[in-house]
């Protein structure tokens, strides 16, 4: 049997490690470091159990239809060909009697990696508004709001910067492993840390400042911080003067905010916070990286833009050691082009839900930046981190269960367990339970896949060849290889959404046959193709420049950084960053409970069915500091159940003195694959984070309309360990 | 950030792209070439040789 090895872009999590898999007989066999030395300690055990996963015995491998009831997992084999007639025959059945607003797809490209815009091609090409994805809630959304600021989403220079905020993020050894090691090499090399958590985090150990600041904080912080700064002249006058909009209201917006009223708000000493300010704005070049934290807050779109304007008012906008401002690779056609958003009617883009509630990352305001994007960035569209121009999944949601203000009935979920990705599970429960046809694409039988009409097995990254351009996040482009062979009747979802074009007559605008000849139209624009990229190495990275904006200004309708927003104020939103204080804990649920936080072994709800995997982390465990613990008396290894208004979670206790007292931490996206057949949809209601939470208005961020995650009121009882579950697989 | 002077922006600018290039053009092809050499020279040598890589 002969063996191959070829470089790839690990897609086990999101953050697309380059490593090297080894494949004998068609089958892959190890996943390694990389051969560069730069690259080589880019590398985790989830990445490592890539074998195990594309090798599972319960990995998809033939086409599902369904035979119960809608959830009761109970299936009949069929071909590909007859899955996808039938999928289009329905789905167009739908179209015709709600509308191609009726159509909601929801996926994750960190998933897939494949699908080169196919999916919003095709929807743009049938009228259909509604796509969502998992960024929404999770650097899409930082992406749409940083545009507004300064019209694109910058990334952090690690290798020349001298100061590192991280906002609760947490990357490890193990969990975002390429910015761990930038960091540490940051930190070898002696640039400050500073960490912003309620933890006592493995960042927070030991960085140079720790902030345990209240969960759900993180707008005031850095009102805060920017009231040190202006204060004490800390920020680039001429940069500010030359280029930046709305400095003098914002200003007073600040000026509102006084250390003491900070130091309240958050619970960290007023000294702190001025000496965290004092270092970052003095820091010659600093970034505050990308966090999934100030994603997930009641203020998350005032929070993300003070970063923005955070990084611009100190000069770090577009310098080395600052943030820089990429833009599209020259060298490799951009997603936005292939998803034709020209195509999609202005009628169509308006019923997009979310377009008039919530609005910031919806086509309504992809619309207000299209002049200046395309004026800067040469694309009226700029489709970064996948999340620019979504709809808004609670509004989806509620259109699937309620049909309200419309119906939607086909929903089509690709490398996403939607059910457990989003707030108000119990929502998209009832969501689903109201469609006429549900399609997954996926790996696994998850309790998504579990609920519907059709599954169709897709591939994984060692049986594909892939470049990776980061969504436009960095310029750089990145080799994956096919070393391996995906299961016969799988396809990856290029293949998928050019197949059920050809079922709608679409085929002239699909005219790429296979996903390779999509790679090689991409590098066209160098005059390459797939094969010559490969040839020559594994990686590309364009030539930096710094400080563009000299010539072009800044993608933002002034072409200045708007530190006032026009964009927000002309869609009646408060257009300075404010602070909105969450839920408050009350008698009845007395914590601070936050969610969305990940486990080492698995990424988003993913490998617990993997044992290599599962055996680093059994169970799911609740965080909780010993001063609650004992208040309530609790033990470590109590089986507990967290309560909110909403909903509750099973979990396993877990007492850490680095918790901040009155928080606990719930764990994210668990469900119980060894439960298949015997709990109801493999135990996805038993401690899925996505419960506890209400998606109500009241409770989103207005702009964008997503969940406050983060300090949520909840309380927590003993209970009895859920008796189906195996600690041990 | 706010000390630094046209003249150092400059400097720290040709310095970045200059890295940039080394990186692309000496630590991003296979292994034959300067890349190669780096790494033969940088990495621990293999006890038992890996399979080729493809293509």
């Amino acid at each position: 049997m002969s063996t191959k090895m070829g470089y790839s872009i690990c897609s086990i999590c999101d953050i697309g490690c380059q490593v090297r898999t080894e494949a004998t007989g068609g089958k892959v066999t190890r996943v390694i470091a990389h051969d560069n030395p730069l690259l080589a300690k880019n590398i985790c055990f989830k990445g490592v159990a890539a074998p195990s996963i594309h090798n599972a015995d319960d990995r998809l491998r033939v086409p599902l239809k369904r035979m119960g009831e809608r959830g009761d997992n109970r299936w009949e084999e069929i071909s590909y060909e007859q899955a996808m007639d039938e999928i289009a025959a329905k789905l167009k059945t739908v179209i015709d009697q709600y509308g191609p607003e009726g159509f909601a797809v929801s996926t994750s490209g960190w998933n897939t990696q494949t699908t080169q815009s196919a999916d919003r091609r095709f929807m743009n090409l049938i009228g259909a508004p509604n796509w969502i994805s998992g960024v929404a809630l999770c650097a899409g959304n930082t992406a749409a709001v940083n545009r507004l600021t300064y019209g694109w989403f910058p990334m952090g220079d690690f290798a020349n910067t001298n100061c590192i905020v991280l906002f609760g993020h947490n990357p490890k050894k193990h969990s975002w492993t390429p910015i761990y090691n930038m960091i540490e090499a940051a930190r070898e090399r002696g640039a400050k840390v500073i960490v912003l958590d309620p933890r006592v985090s493995e960042q927070a150990e030991v960085a140079d400042l720790h902030l345990s600041l209240r969960s759900g904080t993180d707008a005031a912080m850095c009102l805060g911080w920017l009231k040190v700064i202006f204060d004490e002249g800390l920020y680039d006058r001429k940069f500010v003067e030359n280029w930046c909009t709305g400095f003098e209201a914002l200003k007073a917006r600040v000026d509102e905010y006084p250390l003491d009223r900070v130091s309240e708000i958050t619970g960290v000493d007023a000294a702190l916070i001025a000496e965290a300010a004092r270092m970052y704005a003095t820091a010659d070049g600093a970034i505050i990286p990308w966090t999934p934290i100030t994603d997930m807050q009641i203020s998350s779109t005032s929070a993300i833009r003070l970063h923005s304007i955070l990084r611009a008012v100190t000069g770090n906008l577009d310098v080395v050691g600052g943030e820089t401002l990429g833009g599209f690779n020259p060298d490799m056609i951009p997603e936005t082009e292939l998803a034709m958003h020209d195509v999609l009617s202005h009628e169509q883009k308006k019923k997009q839900l979310g377009y008039e509630k919530h609005p910031a990352y919806t086509y309504r305001v992809a619309e207000m930046l299209k002049e200046p994007t395309e004026r800067v960035w040469g694309y009226p569209y700029a489709d970064l981190v996948m999340g620019c121009h979504m709809a808004n999944p609670s509004e989806v949601f509620r259109a699937m269960a309620y049909e309200d203000p419309y119906p939607i009935k086909a929903f089509f979920a690709l490398g996403n367990n939607a059910l457990m990705s989003y707030p108000n599970q119990h929502q998209i429960h009832k969501a689903m339970m109201n469609q006429d046809l549900i399609v997954a694409h996926e790996l696994f039988m998850t309790p998504t896949a579990m609920m519907a009409d059709y599954v169709l097995p897709g591939d994984a990254f060692s049986e594909r060849n892939h470049i990776a351009d980061t969504w436009n996040w960095t310029t750089r482009l990145g080799l994956s290889q096919k070393v391996a062979e995906p299961p016969e009747q799988a396809s990856n979802t290029y293949q998928f959404w050019r197949d059920l074009a050809f079922r709608f007559g679409l085929e002239e605008h699909f005219p790429w046959a296979t996903h390779d000849d999509v790679l090689d139209y991409r590098l066209s624009r160098s005059g390459r193709s797939f094969s010559d990229f490969e040839a020559r190495g594994f990686m590309e990275i364009p030539t930096p420049h710094f400080r563009k904006y000299r010539k072009t200004g800044f993608a933002t309708p002034s072409g200045k950084v708007e530190l006032s927003s026009s964009v927000l104020e002309d869609l009646g939103f408060d257009p300075l960053p404010y602070f909105r204080e969450g839920p408050a804990p009350c008698e009845q649920y007395p914590y601070r409970a936050f969610n969305g936080v990940r486990e080492d072994p698995f990424f988003q709800t993913g490998q617990r069915n993997i044992k290599e995997l599962r055996d680093r982390c059994p169970t799911p465990k609740i965080f909780m500091h010993p001063n609650d613990a004992a208040r309530d008396g609790l033990a470590e290894g109590d089986w507990v159940e967290l309560q909110t208004a909403v909903g509750s979670v099973s979990a396993e206790l877990s007492i850490k003195a680095n918790m901040k007292e009155g928080h606990l931490r719930v764990p994210h996206g668990w469900w119980y694959p060894e439960t298949v057949g015997r709990a109801q949809l493999a135990g996805a209601f038993l401690s899925s984070d996505a419960v506890l939470c209400s998606d109500e208005d009241e409770f989103l961020d207005a702009e964008q309309g997503i969940p406050h995650f983060k300090g949520f009121p909840a309380r927590i009882v003993k209970a009895a360990r859920p008796e189906l579950i195996e600690v041990a697989l | 950030m706010t000390q630094r002077s046209e003249w150092k922006q400059r400097k720290l600018e040709t310095k970045a792209k200059l890295m940039a290039w080394v990186a692309n053009r000496l630590f991003s092809t296979r292994n034959h070439g300067v890349d190669g050499a780096v790494k033969r020279a940088l990495l621990p040598q293999k006890k038992q040789g890996s399979p080729k890589l493809e293509n």
